[in-house]
């Protein structure tokens, strides 16, 4: 099994089913790994040991543990801190937008109703995270 | 005749010479001094008179003696002429002895006889030198009468006048004073003295005030003297003294409100006004002599602060206190007091004035103000608290409204994203398995997701626009309209639009609501032209007073008048979605950013000859931000 790549973050099954299928049509696919909620992901991430994924897409409103307050989490530890976290959310509201880049988000991006441009969103934040992006040598401890 | 002169011959004539000498020497003597008047002070005097006389009888006996044989008087001889000569003399010397011893009594003053002849020139001198003393005083008293200003009349006892001096005269010249003279001369000769009687001498066309002093003479002559003096000056100063008088009483008086008083060096009033009275309600008799402490409130008193107050004003030159002072009644009422000391020319201290104002009527007065700036104050927070409350509610109900579209925005696009999303993989995956009806039917599913997309945003938007905060600032609209131009080139593609852009005034306003602005207003000249083949859009604009216009037209679609005020309200559309898609939100939108910029926007057109947008704007808007609370607040405050 190769190494988890992308983690989504979402709760909305259509949502996640629309999401894995955009980045299945870029073959991002197979290091895909998906966290329900927020308390999911945090447990996910922050167990020792974990693998760090080279890009978390974190969905903004979240049961449980919602998106803004898991970003809170991730930047406060030393090892997930410097995983690149892009925001995924279905509005641009200002409240949400300033906490997320105050927090430390690297990217925000609004979901669009208009399918062909949501493929696009998740193709491009795939293509861009995965392959352009220049990470840092990742150590799994 | 005998004709040989014999030794009884001589004796005879020596003893007569003598005693003829010495009695002129005696009459000598005595003749000055009954003259004067000495007979019986000058005993030395008297006494040698005596002594002469008594030897003159001795010679004088001796001679007739002798001579009286020759004149044929046959006196007695032998022993008894002896005897009876005998007891004649010898009285005689026994007299001489007498008055021999009373002599040696008077040996201490003997010394005078040593200055020779003075003793008779003295007397006669001094007679002389009195009636030299009596011209000389005559002719002082008479220097001295003609001289002084006061009139001297005197009359004896007869009512003859004796003295009548100039000044006298010139008084009683007119005979106006007359009577009254003659009266106090007579009235005086009676024994009656006159003091300080005044009467009024005529003088000139004017009276002039004259004051008669009549006393009776004493002395064996009787008579009376009057003295009358002008007091014309004393009058005058009188005068300008009672006027001087009236204008301070005025002063004081008129200042009503302020009592004036002096104080000793130890405090004690001296000097109390009317205005004192009136203030204090003592009377002058009962506040003079009474310790000004007295005046003062009994905390005040029982503290010092009256020393205290004297003791700087002596100290400092001036002192003031505001404090509670006691009426006679002893109700209290408010004094503002200056008390300033008084210091004699040597520097020693002589008083105190006190002036002191009576401020309880001020100080009501100012206790008013000061209730009514308390009542204000706290209407103001009792308006400010109310607006506060308010405030708070309209944060609650904002950030409900927040909570609400925030659902909205998130949950009503999620089914929306995933209704497009799936019809779209339907499409994708099994679309080769749809009848082509099917197929169009899908894409109707997917247009009418994205419309209600589009919807959704919009509506936040607008909702977004109540709660936003206006930045306004001076703006170039020309700037706006190239950008917004710009942005509108994908929907220009392939069509035939040209733009007119005016000289465009400058204006205030929040540059991206105004980009909101422009951006609805030529979006929509670029939609509704559409149909047209050569669009032309012109953008214009003036200056009108102290607004600005702009206007954006179009040679599109137009609109029926009619309808014209449906135009800006949210949701009302004049085309229907076949024509012309939109959301019904943009002119709504721009009615919104224009009024809270304290303009207002109009439209005009005609069904296919276009339309015209028209925006008003003040020159400078002044900055009307998003009702809240904080600024009213300010207001209130202001």
């Amino acid at each position: 099994m190769s190494p988890t790549e992308v983690l989504i973050v979402e709760d909305n099954p259509d949502d996640l089913e629309l999401a894995l299928h955009a980045l299945r049509k870029s073959d991002f696919a197979n290091a895909v790994e998906v966290a329900r909620d927020g308390a999911e992901a945090l447990d996910l991430l922050l167990k020792t040991g974990a693998e760090l994924p080279k890009v978390i897409l974190l969905d903004v409103k979240l049961p449980l543990v919602d998106g803004i307050e898991v970003l809170r989490e991730l930047k406060k530890d030393a090892r997930t801190r410097r995983v690149p976290v892009v925001m995924m959310t279905s509005s641009a509201e200002d409240r949400d937008l300033a906490a997320a880049y105050e927090l430390g988000a690297n990217s925000y991006i609004v979901k669009p109703v208009d399918i062909d441009q949501f493929y696009r969103a998740v193709q491009q934040v795939g293509k861009y995270w995965l392959m352009l992006n220049q990470g840092e040598p990742w150590r799994t401890r | 005749m005998p004709t040989t002169v014999e030794a009884w011959h001589v004796a005879a004539v020596a003893n007569g010479i003598i005693a003829a000498a010495y009695l002129g020497i005696c009459a000598a003597i005595l003749i000055p001094l009954y003259r004067t008047a000495q007979l019986r002070s000058n005993k030395l005097g008297v006494a040698t008179a005596s002594i002469f006389f008594s030897c003159a009888v001795h010679h004088g006996g001796h001679t007739f003696h002798l001579l009286a044989p020759m004149l044929g008087w046959h006196l007695h001889s032998g022993e008894a002429m002896r005897a009876s000569f005998n007891w004649y003399m010898a009285s005689w010397d026994v007299l001489s002895v007498v008055v021999a011893l009373y002599y040696w009594t008077l040996r201490r003053t003997y010394g005078s006889l040593m200055k020779g002849a003075k003793l008779f020139e003295d007397l006669e001198e001094r007679a002389r030198a009195a009636d030299r003393l009596a011209e000389q005083r005559g002719a002082l008293l008479s220097a001295v009468l003609d001289s002084i200003v006061d009139g001297v009349v005197v009359a004896d006892a007869d009512g003859n006048v004796l003295v009548l001096n100039p000044a006298a005269e010139r008084y009683l010249r007119g005979g106006s004073a007359d009577t009254d003279v003659n009266a106090a001369l007579v009235r005086a000769r009676a024994g009656e003295t006159i003091t300080g009687a005044e009467i009024l001498v005529e003088r000139g066309d004017r009276h002039i005030p004259l004051l008669i002093n009549a006393n009776p003479l004493t002395g064996d002559q009787g008579g009376s003297v009057v003295v009358l003096h002008d007091i014309t000056e004393l009058r005058r100063h009188d005068e300008q003294r009672r006027e001087s008088e009236e204008v301070l009483r005025l002063l004081l008086d008129g200042a009503r409100d302020y009592s004036i008083l002096m104080l000793d060096p130890t405090g004690v009033v001296c000097s109390w006004s009317a205005n004192a009275e009136r203030m204090h309600g003592y009377s002058a008799e009962e506040a003079i002599g009474v310790s000004y402490r007295s005046l003062f409130d009994a905390d005040d008193r029982a503290a010092g602060v009256p020393e205290r107050l004297l003791a700087d004003a002596r100290a400092h030159g001036r002192a003031e206190i505001s404090g509670l002072r006691v009426r006679r009644d002893g109700t209290a009422f408010h004094a503002q007091t200056v008390v300033t000391p008084v210091f004699a020319g040597d520097g020693a201290l002589r008083g105190f004035v006190t002036v002191a104002n009576d401020i309880t009527e001020r100080r009501r007065h100012e206790q008013a103000i000061l209730d009514l700036n308390n009542e204000l104050e706290n209407r103001v927070a009792e308006r400010t608290a109310q607006l506060e409350r308010q405030a708070n509610e309209l944060r609650t109900t904002n950030s409900e409204l927040e909570a609400f579209s925030y659902s909205v925005s998130h949950d009503l696009r999620a089914p929306l994203r995933a209704m497009n999303g799936f019809a779209a993989m339907i499409e994708e995956e099994h679309g080769h398995l749809l009848p082509e009806a099917g197929r169009r039917q899908l894409a109707k599913v997917r247009s009418a997701a994205q419309q209600m997309g589009q919807l959704i945003d919009a509506l936040l938007a607008f909702s977004r626009l109540q709660r936003q905060a206006m930045n306004v600032a001076p703006l170039d609209p020309a700037d706006l309209v190239r950008d917004v131009w710009d942005e509108l080139a994908p929907d220009r593609e392939g069509r035939d639009v040209t733009l007119d852009v005016g000289d465009l005034p400058g204006c205030d306003g929040d540059v991206r609501l105004l980009r909101q602005v422009f951006g609805n207003l030529l979006g929509n000249a670029v939609k509704y032209t559409a149909k047209v083949e050569q669009a032309r859009i012109e953008v214009g604009g003036r200056v009108d007073g102290s607004e600005v216009e702009y206007w954006v037209r179009d040679n599109g679609a137009g609109f029926d008048m009619r309808y014209a005020d449906k135009l800006f309200k949210v949701f009302q559309r004049l085309h229907r979605a076949s024509e012309f898609d939109g959301t019904g939100i943009g002119l709504a939108l721009v009615a919104r950013i224009v009024s809270r910029h304290g303009g207002r926007v109009r439209a005009e057109g005609s069904p296919g000859e276009g339309a015209t947008f028209h925006l008003v704007l003040p020159r400078t808007t002044t900055d009307e931000r998003a009702p809240t609370p904080q600024r009213e607040l300010a207001d209130v405050a202001h």
